[in-house]
């Protein structure tokens, strides 16, 4: 990758960007939200439909207790305020992709209202307010193939559980709005309730955008930009269309209000054709279903039982557990291995040791399968095992590694399977100087280096007598006894 | 609230109810829907300051379903209610992006 | 068990009810083919003249007889409804035939799921002998708004039968021995009942529930029985009604057993009239039945007393714009694009569906999806459909209050009796009118009753209406049984028959 500084539009610039984003994120239930077909990614087309996902006449909504609780999670997660109360709107439109010609969603009295969202931006701690979050029902997917005057429409998405996060227009630049989102990605994995998977659009994010003159409190003439499905997309969006609206201001010209899409090819974002018309989306209360509602209790119950947020877990890794900036992000980014650390440091608690094992060789393991931590089988107990080996030195922290495959495919103990593999450190210290002193009659020539002040031919030496024992001497130990014996 | 029905609302009830209307059905329904608007005018003479709107049928709240499963339709038997497809997909005039599209 | 029949009748035919013809096939003296072969002759026989079949399954039920009666010959217990045919108005889903609603839109829709209620009663025996004729979508009240052909009324063909429902009740009037399902959405199982001289049941909301019955207005629509005696309407709530896993507005409330409750005396249940529900608009001979008919329930021993429901009038505006409401959204799924009717020709998506909807919706149809649309629309949902749900609940506390002083409230099902083919066509709002004394049992959710009081002068029937407490359908299931203990009105034969009873021509 170049090493080009990034345009950044807004530096000297006279405009502020104001930006919101509205989010969407596929709840992982087992069914889908308003009937019982199985809420999957990647079925054959229309095979996971039924009368009531395809809004068939005479069928009717059923609504999945399990949605409404993992929104709950997320809602009391982001700090919203629940009401005792909410209910199911209809909103009507109509698209091939939505079979009913509405979507049953949530208007007035949605799941929560309010609500912050704190995230580290360059190392500052930062927070984007929320408007609401709400529970809703996904549309299905249309498809085109050049050439043919018709659109596909698959309906196995219809009907999929989808909670909508809006943010304030809060966010100022397109780093903010990315740590944001990567950070409100992090809370919904943590909490289980999504995999969040932008590829497979588990996560989907439309920005809003306007510009107004610095330090202004007002809000100008927004674009809303839609179709934007990576990460990586949404900041490039961003960029492009603060550029181009803050020179349309420049030339005199007015921002037009507008849905626009990103073009990821030419990195700009453009018009979308046809009219902009209102939506009028005449919303009325769902009379196919029961409102929720909710005790103060149940409410509590599960606030208390929430995991452990990103922001309070990068917290604690480094002011409780005292482990770098650095490798604290890491883990906490990745949440299979932020759970997985919690369980290795309730049985050892040296943080930094764990820590740099699974992010070094666990982590390795992992994406060398292509998959995470958690999918690797391996009991905390027994990762603990070979961290506690290597700290006692039975075996090196290099050989180490090499134990760690092993163990993965087997259920082994894991002095067994250094035991096997021959693996483990000469701990005899008279062998070891023997091995030592062998190595350094072979090698005068260093020898006499390391006598006249050259500290690197003794990590030549340290690396012959590792020749020799075939990784089996502790370095640290060679080093050591080179230093007594030529000191001598 | 008095509305004063002209060929502007009637045409723009028609493109939300996505209707397409003749002429003469214009006409008739603007006949028809004066007379409805006189009659549901009565409601105005009820005061219902401070009445809550009915919006449900019972008391009932928090009818859920626990997230079970159930068998799917088989492909053919979802397409074959449909004026045109090609299996496994629904076919529908080519879609052209627009202000009109799905929200998500 | 007492039952509606008298012991005097001469004509065999005559007495012969739902429960004849379950018994006998319980008792081997009849096998379900028989009866499915005599429900098919009956309805053949009547349908040339009054249109109220839409679809007569013959070889459908002769199937599911012979099924049945190989299973009965095996000594199984097939249900408690084994052998005993039944009609399905086409705008509830059924497995056999098509349900259409009476709409081109989907006229060759042929529902791959069947509607819990029905289910329920093929579960018990039942057999699905025809599909019945209706005003598209539910929308009317006199069956004239069908795209497919306008039913007469059995007691003088140049008359409607009265709407939704006008296939089963014109059916069931002229008919017997079998179970008729129909759905209410303002009235449209008790006007048409009123109109044909027969017993009519709107369950409470809930009661039933609601999966395949394609929406007209959500919370207002009921499926229920339109049968010749309140006795067979209960027979069929039993085998329908409770609560369904596929229907959250079906509520989960205990079915009892609603023949034997609706069997128990009546002394001592109080009966409210209220004037607001005998307006102006009544004609007289309605006035003067409804009120010979609540004589007689005094005379079994039930107290009158009179109640007031001071916002009834203001029901059927309410009405006109939740139903419009409602029917809008509901309607919205047919659109041209994975099930019905299509346009031919269009250029783009938008034209589809404008396209599509045009040529498949009838105008009564079309005018109220744009109504009701209208009604949600931004700048107007206030005013109209937030203003109608107020209105709503004014009407329910009425109910609420009113039902709190006595068990049931009385009055005339329909201000008028069954009117000529074409006479309210040119102008709907008079169609509208007909409903202004059932509608409040869909506002209120309540179970509502109507069942034949009289005949007026030119020999049209005259229903009379009984409203109850929620989930309390056996309440005036009781009433209305005790009512037909004492009188024949429900015994009366129109002019077309299957049974050869002698009706007025």
């Amino acid at each position: 990758m170049c090493a080009e500084k990034k345009f950044d539009p807004l530096e000297n610039s006279a405009y502020e960007a104001v930006v919101g984003l509205e989010v969407h994120v596929q709840l992982n239930t087992s069914t889908k939200m308003f009937c019982r077909c199985e809420n999957r990614f990647g079925a054959e087309p229309n095979t996971n439909v039924c009368p009531v996902c395809l809004g068939w006449p005479g069928a009717l909504p059923y609504a999945n207790r399990e949605a409404i609780e993992q929104s709950l999670r997320a809602v009391l997660a982001c700090g919203c305020e629940v009401g005792e109360f909410s209910k199911f709107d209809r909103k009507n439109y109509y698209y091939p992709d939505l079979p009913k010609g509405y979507q049953i969603s949530q208007y007035d009295q949605p799941l929560g209202l309010g609500g912050q969202v704190d995230f580290f931006l360059d190392g500052e701690k930062a927070g984007v307010q929320l408007t609401r979050i709400h529970l809703e029902e996904d549309a299905g997917k249309n498809t085109h193939v050049a050439g043919r005057p018709v659109s596909f429409v698959d309906l196995n998405r219809a009907g999929t559980p989808l909670l909508e996060i809006v943010t304030e227009p809060d966010i100022s630049s397109a780093a903010e709005a990315g740590a944001f989102l990567r950070n409100l990605r992090l809370i919904m994995l943590y909490l289980g309730v999504s995999d969040c998977n932008m590829e497979e659009g588990s996560l989907r994010c439309d920005v809003n955008i306007s510009i107004r003159p610095k330090g202004a409190q007002h809000l100008e003439t927004r674009a809303e930009i839609k179709n934007l499905n990576s990460f990586n997309f949404i900041e490039k969006a961003l960029h492009y269309e603060i550029s181009r609206q803050i020179d349309l201001k420049e030339r005199g010209e007015e921002v037009v209000q507008e849905t626009r899409l990103y073009d990821p090819e030419r990195d700009e974002t453009r018009s979308m054709r046809g009219k902009e018309a209102e939506h009028d989306y005449r919303y009325f209360p769902e009379p196919d279903l029961t409102p929720v509602t909710f005790t103060r209790e149940q409410l509590e119950d599960i606030r208390s039982g929430l995991p452990e947020l990103p922001v309070a877990r990068l917290q604690r890794y480094t002011s409780e557990l005292g482990l770098e900036d650095y490798p604290a992000g890491l883990l906490v980014r990745d949440h299979e291995a932020a759970i997985f650390f919690d369980a290795c440091i309730e049985l050892y608690p040296k943080a930094r040791l764990v820590a740099n094992w699974i992010l070094n060789s666990l982590k390795e393991e992992a994406n060398s399968r292509k998959t995470g931590i958690s999918s690797l089988g391996l009991e905390p107990g027994r990762f603990v095992d070979l961290v506690k080996a290597v700290d006692a030195g039975v075996v090196s922290s290099q050989k180490g590694r090499d134990v760690l495959k092993p163990m993965l495919e087997s259920d082994k103990p894991v002095v067994e399977i250094i035991s096997e593999l021959g693996l483990e450190q000469i701990s005899d210290d008279s062998e070891l100087r023997e091995q030592v002193e062998k190595v350094l009659s072979e090698h005068p020539g260093p020898v006499e280096d390391v006598r006249a002040g050259k500290k690197n031919s003794v990590n030549f030496l340290v690396g012959q007598v590792m020749k020799e024992t075939r990784g089996k001497a502790n370095p640290g130990k060679v080093a050591e006894m080179i230093g007594e014996i030529l000191s001598a | 609230m008095s509305i004063e029905v002209t060929d502007e609302l009637v045409e723009k009830i028609a493109v939300l109810s996505r209707l397409d209307l003749t002429r003469e059905e214009i006409d008739g329904f603007k006949e028809h829907f004066e007379k409805v608007l006189q009659y549901v005018g009565e409601l105005q003479e009820l005061d219902t300051e401070g009445v809550d709107p009915s919006l449900f049928t019972s008391e009932a709240s928090n009818v859920l379903r626990p997230d079970e499963g159930a068998p799917s339709l088989p492909n053919e038997v979802a397409l074959r209610p449909s004026p045109d497809s090609e299996p496994p997909y629904f076919l529908v005039p080519r879609i052209i992006e627009d202000a009109e599209s799905s929200e998500s | 068990m007492r039952r509606a029949l008298r012991a005097d009748q001469q004509d065999e035919a005559l007495t012969k009810s739902v429960f004849d013809t379950r018994d006998s096939i319980r008792a081997g003296e009849l096998t379900a083919t028989a009866a499915a072969e005599d429900a098919l002759r009956q309805v053949e026989q009547v349908n040339p003249q009054l249109d109220a079949a839409t679809e007569i399954l013959r070889e459908e039920a002769l199937a599911q007889a012979a099924e049945l009666d190989r299973r009965l010959e095996s000594g199984e217990d097939p249900g408690p409804l084994a052998g005993v045919p039944f009609t399905v108005k086409s705008n509830i889903c059924t497995l056999y035939g098509r349900t259409s609603a009476a709409s081109r839109i989907i006229e060759n829709h042929v529902s791959p799921y069947e509607a819990t209620a029905v289910r329920r009663l093929r579960e018990a025996g039942a057999v699905c002998v025809a599909k019945t004729n209706l005003d598209e979508f539910g929308m009317g009240s006199s069956t004239e708004n069908s795209s497919i052909k306008i039913t007469k009324n059995p007691w003088k063909t140049t008359h409607v039968p009265g709407g939704s429902s006008g296939g089963a009740a014109a059916l069931c009037s002229a008919t017997r021995g079998m179970l008729h399902l129909g759905s209410d959405t303002g009235g449209s199982i008790r006007q048409p009942a009123a109109y044909c001289g027969v017993t009519g049941l709107k369950p409470t909301y809930g009661r039933v529930s609601r999966y395949g019955l394609l929406a007209f207005a959500s919370s207002l629509d009921q499926i229920g029985p339109l049968q010749h005696s309140a006795l067979e309407c209960a027979l069929v709530l039993e085998a329908m009604a409770g609560v369904d896993e596929m229907d959250c507005t079906s509520r989960n409330v205990e079915v009892k057993d609603y023949v034997e409750s609706a069997s128990r005396d009546i002394s001592g249940m109080r009966l409210g009239i209220a004037p607001e529900l005998f307006p102006e608009g009544v004609g007289s001979e309605v006035r003067e039945r409804v009120e010979q008919a609540i004589e007689v329930l005094r005379g079994l021993g039930a107290e009158v007393k009179e109640i007031s429901l001071p916002n009834a009038r203001y029901a059927n505006p309410a009405y006109v714009l939740v139903s419009a409401a409602e029917a809008s959204s509901n309607l919205a799924r047919y659109d041209g694009v994975h099930f019905g009717h299509r346009t031919k020709e269009a250029e783009d998506l938008t034209a589809l569906y404008k396209s599509s909807r045009a040529e498949g919706f009838g105008p009564e149809v079309k005018r109220r999806i744009m109504i009701g649309s209208f009604v949600l629309s931004s700048g107007y949902y206030d005013a109209f459909y937030l203003k109608a749900l107020k209105v709503r609940k004014l009407i329910r506390q009425d109910f609420e209050t009113a039902l709190g002083e006595v068990d049931a409230v009385v009055c005339p099902t329909s201000p008028i009796t069954a009117f000529p083919i074409g006479e309210r066509m040119d102008d709907p709002m008079k169609l509208y009118a007909v409903d202004v004394l059932t509608v409040p049992a869909n506002l209120a959710s309540l179970p509502a009753l109507s069942l034949p009081c009289g005949l007026s002068g030119d020999g049209l029937p005259i229903g009379m209406q009984l409203y109850g407490r929620a989930m309390e359908d056996d309440v005036v299931l009781r009433i209305a049984n005790a009512f037909q203990s004492e009188t024949e009105h429900h015994l009366q034969a129109p002019a077309v028959n299957a049974w050869g009873g002698e009706g007025e021509a």
